[in-house]
């Protein structure tokens, strides 16, 4: 029996955005931004690459950590390197678009990477489940093998590298390698970032190089708005978040992708008719018509039972829930009480991140403290943001 | 721009669930159709008639508990629709109005209604006219017999092949017959191919799974080779017992009702495992000649108990499912 759903099918929704050149929307004075490079007194090549990803200020979009805090702790110990393209939310193209478009550059930083990690093993993972591409994904990109990631939404990345077992392994995003490559050879400080504009408000979808700090209502009119949008989300389709105001949100370094709706359909009050769908779909093997049901009464005692902290925050429930209901919200609200119940008893609490997705492979705290966790050493906290080199 | 916040996702599924209410008054739409080719308009009277009282009730009931009513799921239309097709064509109209009534108002509103009630709605309502009017229930019409709409009908009723099988006999109609419902019995379960293929197009719209109606249909076939009530013997005896009464009706349109059947799918495969030793039993056992219907309204109470061992069984496998993952001993190809 299928405990584990292997995701949705979405329909992807990436074109005309993927398709077009990546333009730059930037600001003339932080583009400009150089480092100083002078005053760089380091042992070890290394070292230095270290040091440029600090003094450039690279952030990890995937994770939103800082790069260089990735890259030392990884110095000398990864055995491979991998850049993370996975765009496998509909209308989000801004890893896979600049991976193609920007090859070079993406495989000048891989190779930074594995200077770093002192190894040779480098890939590059792709969703594959898109179809609606006009372009062909390659095989290879600048001679780096290309991983492609099957199966539906959502694309969870840490259970499909478990073919690596224990081996330690560097996930970097193609932005920041991006980055890291254009800091390394041309002393470029971060201050863009890449992000989809769609949406069915948007008069012109595509891939934007965007200044940090930009506001979402700048970028948004960078693509022209065909019709008034109700729904303005930063993030992914999937697990973006909606905002109310475009004036004073601004561009930050894990932003993925500003989308703009438009819904004319009114929000209808269907009942959960029990259908189980959810539970058909659920990534985790979790049920979250029950757990949206107990929320909905207020019954926290019972949540022992389904483990909703084992929930990654990917939305499928939600999607496609045909009563319309705020599932995923609800489980969501059902982690984070249990967790936050727990978080005295535990040694250490979970840390507050954008993406929940790590904690896919965490035990449930309550019932089962693994010693092994407690011990671990600090160094291997980035390994451990991929559970399954725990 | 007038913003509104909005949990993610941000897109959704265009299945809703009156799409799912919508497929299953399409596949219930086609009995009807034989229904009126075998007996004449009486049998969409039938149905019209209890689809109006069963939404009427709805409506009245949700307004009396001031819940908020949406008219656009078309659950109190399956009930309706799903009522008369258990009834002889030749039943009086008021026998109908009465279970649409004690379905809605007994078995659905108090208990919240849709998605809340806990015993299938069409089955309490039929379970209730079993009870009260049980001859008239169980004497039909000879098939190929267009009734009329008003008046009393003049034909001799007959007694299904249920009844002979609950009395011990062998029911004489040859395989084709039955396969194609021309045998006395409620004028929407005897149509075999036709609820075959509403079954296929059901389960082809995903709005109910292989895995119910099959364990079910094979624990009873499984049963009825074992214990044979006619003197037939084995494999005749599946035949009859599988498409004599509501059998084959309840297994898909009964069954298949979501809110009252478990949801995790082992849940729902012991679910109808249960539910087919327990049709067996009351076939066995029971006093009238059909029993789908009440041991479904037992199983119904007993739903939230399978749901919750399936839950725990689910949350052992999760649990070491996911230990397996952690330790990735267990190479796999990407």
């Amino acid at each position: 029996m299928p405990m584990f759903s292997k995701g949705i099918v979405l329909s992807q929704h990436k074109e005309p955005a993927f398709s077009k050149p990546i333009l730059r929307f930037v600001h003339p004075q932080t583009d400009s931004l150089k480092l100083d490079l002078k005053k760089l007194t380091v042992q070890s090549k290394q070292e230095a690459i270290i040091e440029i990803a600090r003094l450039a200020r690279i952030v990890d979009e995937r994770d939103g950590k800082l790069l260089y805090r990735k890259l030392k702790k990884c110095q000398g110990k990864a055995k491979i390197v991998i850049a993370d393209a996975l765009d496998d939310e509909p209308y989000v193209s801004s890893r896979i678009a600049p991976l193609l478009q920007m090859g070079e550059e993406v495989a000048d930083g891989l190779d930074l990477c594995c200077t770093v990690a002192g190894c040779q093993e480098k890939s590059i993972m792709v969703y594959k489940m898109i179809t609606d591409l006009e372009t062909r994904i390659p095989r290879t990109i600048q001679k780096i093998k290309v991983m492609r990631v099957r199966g539906g939404y959502p694309a969870s990345q840490e259970r499909r590298l478990s073919h690596l077992g224990d081996t330690p392994r560097l996930v970097v995003g193609v932005g920041a390698l991006i980055h890291l490559a254009r800091a390394v050879y041309q002393q470029k400080q971060q201050s863009t970032v890449f992000l989809t504009v769609a949406g069915n408000c948007v008069s012109s979808p595509m891939n934007l190089e965007v200044s940090l700090g930009m506001t979402v209502m700048q970028v948004l009119e960078r693509c022209g708005l065909s019709q008034q949008p109700t729904r303005v989300v930063c993030g992914g389709s999937m697990t973006g978040v909606s905002i109310m105001d475009t004036e004073n949100t601004l561009v930050t370094h894990t932003t993925r992708a500003i989308l703009a709706f438009r819904e004319n359909q009114r929000d209808a009050h269907y009942n959960c008719i029990g259908c189980g769908r959810c539970e058909q779909v659920c990534p985790s093997g979790l049920n979250p018509m029950y757990i949206h049901r107990f929320v909905q009464t207020h019954y926290y005692k019972g949540f022992s039972l389904f483990d909703p902290q084992l929930c990654i925050g990917c939305g499928t429930c939600s999607y496609i829930c045909p009563s319309k209901l705020e599932v995923s919200s609800s489980v969501a609200k059902a982690k984070a009480y249990v967790l936050g119940d727990s978080a005295d008893t535990q040694e250490e609490s979970e840390p507050a991140t954008n993406s929940s997705k790590p904690e896919q492979g965490k035990p449930a705290p309550k019932q089962s403290p693994r010693p092994k966790e407690a011990r671990q050493s600090p160094e291997d906290d980035l390994l451990k943001d991929l559970p399954n080199a725990q | 721009m007038q913003l509104k916040q909005y949990p993610a996702p941000h897109i959704r599924n265009s299945q809703t669930t009156r799409g799912v209410m919508a497929d299953a008054i399409a596949a219930l739409s086609f009995l009807y159709a034989m229904a009126y080719y075998y007996h004449g308009p009486r049998p969409l009277v039938m149905g019209l008639g209890s689809v109006a009282i069963c939404l009427l009730c709805d409506v009245l009931c949700t307004v009396i508990a001031r819940r908020r009513y949406n008219l656009s799921d078309y659950s109190a239309i399956v009930t309706g629709m799903i009522l008369p097709l258990m009834m002889p064509a030749s039943v009086d109209y008021r026998i109908v109005a009465v279970a649409g009534i004690f379905a809605i108002v007994v078995a659905k509103a108090p208990f919240g209604g849709v998605g809340h009630n806990v015993f299938n709605p069409a089955a309490a309502g039929f379970s209730f006219a079993a009870i009260c009017f049980g001859d008239a229930l169980f004497t039909y019409p000879p098939a190929d017999l267009k009734l009329p709409l008003w008046g009393s009908i003049e034909f001799p009723l007959t007694s299904s092949p249920a009844f002979v099988l609950r009395l011990g006999g062998t029911p004489n109609y040859d395989s084709m017959s039955i396969l194609l419902g021309k045998y006395p019995g409620p004028m929407g379960a005897t149509n075999i191919l036709v609820l075959v293929a509403c079954l296929i197009y059901l389960v082809s719209r995903g709005t109910i799974r292989w895995s119910m109606p099959l364990s079910f249909f094979a624990t009873v076939g499984v049963l009825a080779f074992a214990f044979p009530r006619s003197a037939a013997g084995g494999l005749a005896s599946v035949v009859y017992e599988l498409a004599s009464g509501l059998l084959l009706f309840g297994g898909i349109f009964l069954l298949g009702d979501p809110v009252t059947t478990p949801k995790r799918e082992m849940s729902k495969v012991a679910f109808a495992i249960t539910s087919g030793v327990m049709v067996m039993l009351f076939r066995h056992f029971g006093n009238m000649e059909e029993g789908i219907t009440f041991a479904l309204l037992v199983m119904n109470a007993a739903v939230w108990g399978f749901d919750m061992a399936g839950e725990y069984v689910a949350r052992m496998i999760r649990r070491r499912k996911l230990e397996t993952l952690e330790g990735a001993k267990v190479p796999k190809k990407v």
